[in-house]
């Protein structure tokens, strides 16, 4: 079985479909029920929507202007 | 096919004014330099427009994503930002810590949240950048992207896992990942 930090170690992959098997649904299973990893797989879906998002963000944001002399 | 326009696989004004901003936006989170990355965009259309490669199998964007991609390694090479240690440093110990704070849902918020990683994406190990920047930004194929990272699948998928982390772990401390 694997422990939270083995499952943890795996939500990125099981976030882009690469886990198969038993593997894939212990993760998938781990994550719903644990509160912990829980809060750390919601988290990192999170971030991989914003990450989504900047696709159609071409436009240079406050974050990557130069300061203002 | 109509007068005026390109032949099929061959690309047009219109293709490269439409893809232009998304390649200067990729290329300034990968290099952190307006210029530089003014630059390698310049130097992507011109190989583009004189390659006979592109056989319209592939979207435009994609295609010059990765020429651009190359061109970026090739960069960071050279400027002394590409360690071949990357891999194989031992994951930080924070990556696997908790999340904090609650965030309220909001177009501020996610604007917000846009701005911390994108500030965020400039501290990552270069290849960590560019992994995130091409699966997650740019939709590139885990084939390609271990192709332009010049890494194995196996590594690939490491680098991702951590440059996903250390983002989360950023828009955790900004205070913008929501509990529980």
């Amino acid at each position: 079985m694997l422990g939270c930090h083995a499952v943890r170690e795996r939500l990125s992959d099981e976030a882009d479909g690469q886990l198969t098997g038993w593997r894939a649904f212990y993760v998938r299973f781990h994550a719903r029920i644990c509160p912990t990893c829980k809060a750390v797989k919601r988290s990192l879906d999170e971030t991989v929507s914003v990450l989504h998002a900047l696709r159609d963000e071409p436009e240079e944001s406050e974050a990557e202007k130069p300061p203002r002399s | 096919m109509a007068r005026g326009e390109p032949p099929p696989g061959v690309l047009s004004d219109a293709d490269i004014r439409e893809a232009t901003p998304a390649l200067r936006a990729y290329a300034r989170r990968a290099v952190g330099d307006a210029a530089v990355a003014a630059d390698l965009v310049q130097e992507t259309l011109l190989a583009a427009v004189a390659s006979p490669s592109f056989e319209g199998r592939s979207r435009v964007r994609t295609w010059l994503i990765g020429i651009l991609s190359h061109k970026v390694v090739d960069h960071l090479r050279s400027a002394g930002r590409w360690r071949t240690t990357d891999v194989d440093e031992a994951a930080p110990a924070d990556l696997l810590d908790l999340p904090a704070h609650p965030s309220p849902e909001s177009a501020l918020a996610r604007r917000q949240a846009m701005d911390v990683v994108q500030r965020a994406l400039g501290d990552l190990p270069p290849r960590e950048r560019l992994a995130v920047l091409l699966i997650d930004v740019e939709g590139v194929e885990r084939t390609e992207t271990c192709n332009v990272l010049g890494v194995q699948p196996t590594h690939l998928r490491i680098l991702l896992h951590r440059g996903r982390h250390r983002l989360r772990k950023a828009l955790e401390h900004a205070g913008m990942s929501r509990s529980p």
